[in-house]
């Protein structure tokens, strides 16, 4: 038992085309310790393109087993990461594709008609209103990217929460960098005009202070 | 520079992608005007905004059914790859054999289904939603689920005659359940529909479809493969 201990630690050193190699040797170990590393990036990528944790669960769980069953046709000419999330990226579209009619149901609890998906997703509750504040305009955010077309959805998010660069989303997305630019663009262009007005009425009173003694502004934000 | 060609470069002056001379332009039209002032905040709040979505951790433990999966599948090849190695090695036969079979089921037997024979009774009886127990006012259904066999006997012979018991409990038409079955059996990606159209007599079409979700859930310490099917109508007026 100690050596696998050691196998593993010596594992989470290597980098993540390093683990991909062994991965290819049909290394199990290996792809457990990608799984680790990258288990989280994808369910909060996922939960944030589907808005729902069952099926984000669900979808992060069939995307790593598609990567290990596709792990012959990773070639090592680009980052091991962008690969994976070409992946994860294409099953959460496949899924919201095929599921835009239909009605969320959590998998795993019961249908509750009055059960808010974000709700019962933030666990403590809220006690100042502070953090009521925070819960409402995540809220809002997140039906703000929800109502982006999915191309769109997709790169804002991997843009902003995931940190990947226009080089890495075309290649994910299949397109040009000029096309990533601009669907980043769109999408904020519209985030803004969506949140603005809740951004807007939240800071009513520091309206003065945010926008420095201007007295033209009122026309946007009022 | 005009107000338009400021406000698609704020984005790329808030995240500092700007040349240093793009930049000095566009500081020097900020200065003399608010709205772009105003806009630019706008920007800021956005980007602000999205940072109070905070990430989620796994309410379940992900990795393990996954790699307990892998690790099953790599330890012996399963009956169900067996099978399908010993289909491939002989594809030529069985393809003949089967068009062959097919051809003559469609001729001399006359299913139904390929020469859409008027509907009988029992078959719009077919159509009926099957009500869910959790929610009976949806315009969906579930078919209620059973746990198939755990990790440890985790057999596609034993699996399929699970599903088998489970599809046949329901007003299915003999195709939607071989779709079911083989969606199953497949497992390429959770989420399948099974469409049927129907026109109803109104002039709309009524597609019913199912939804066979595949998922791996960790009860007991032990890896379950679970299987869900959601039943959904809607119907589609002609454009």
């Amino acid at each position: 038992m100690g050596n696998k201990g050691e196998m593993t630690k010596d594992l989470e050193s290597l980098s993540d085309e390093e683990l991909m190699w062994l991965v290819q040797k049909d290394k199990l170990e290996a792809f457990e310790v990608l799984a680790i590393r990258y288990e989280k990036r994808f369910i909060n990528f996922l939960y944030k393109f589907v808005n729902n944790r069952s099926i984000a669960e669900d979808i992060c769980q069939q995307a790593l087993l598609r990567i290990y069953k596709n792990r012959k046709k990773y070639r090592n000419t680009g980052k091991c990461s962008t690969w994976m999330y070409t992946i994860t990226a294409n099953l959460a579209r496949d899924w919201l594709r095929k599921n835009k009619r239909f009605t969320f149901i959590s998998l795993d609890k019961p249908v509750n008609e009055n059960t808010d998906i974000i709700d019962f997703c933030q666990s403590p509750e809220p006690t100042s209103s502070k953090q009521l504040e925070d819960k409402e305009l995540s809220r809002m955010v997140q039906c703000a990217i929800d109502s982006l077309p999915d191309h769109q959805r997709l790169a804002i998010l991997l843009s902003h929460y995931d940190n990947l660069d226009y080089h890495e989303i075309a290649k994910i997305m299949g397109c040009s960098n000029g096309t990533v630019k601009s669907r980043i663009f769109r999408a904020k262009l519209r985030l803004k005009d969506l949140l603005t007005g809740y951004i807007a009425g939240k800071e009513g009173e520091e309206r003065n202070e945010v926008l420095e003694n201007d007295q033209t502004v009122t026309g946007i934000f009022g | 520079m005009k107000c338009s060609k400021t406000i698609r470069l704020l984005q790329a002056y808030l995240d500092n992608e700007l040349s240093a001379s793009k930049e000095k332009r566009l500081e020097h039209h900020l200065k003399g005007c608010s709205l772009c002032r105003l806009e630019l905040a706008a920007f800021r709040k956005t980007s602000e905004a999205m940072d109070s979505l905070k990430g989620i951790d796994p309410h379940r433990n992900l990795v393990s059914p996954v790699m307990d999966i892998l690790r099953h599948e790599q330890e012996a090849p399963s009956l169900l790859e067996q099978f399908v190695r010993l289909v491939l090695q002989n594809k030529r036969k069985i393809l003949a054999v089967g068009v062959n079979l097919i051809i003559f089921a469609i001729l001399v037997l006359r299913i139904p289904v390929f020469f859409n024979t008027p509907g009988k009774p029992d078959q719009a009886d077919m159509f009926k939603p099957v009500k869910s127990r959790l929610s009976p006012s949806a315009d969906y259904s579930i078919i209620p689920l059973k746990d198939l066999p755990a990790n440890e006997s985790y057999d596609p012979v034993d699996m399929v005659a699970g599903i088998n018991d489970i599809v046949d409990g329901y007003n299915l038409t003999p195709v939607e359940k071989d779709m079911i079955v083989n969606n199953f059996i497949n497992d390429a990606n959770g989420f399948i529909e099974a469409n049927n159209k129907k026109n109803v007599p109104d002039g709309t079409t009524e597609v019913r479809s199912f939804r066979v979700i595949n998922t791996y859930i960790s009860k007991d310490g032990k890896v379950r493969r679970q299987v869900i099917i959601i039943q959904g109508t809607n119907r589609e007026t002609p454009e």
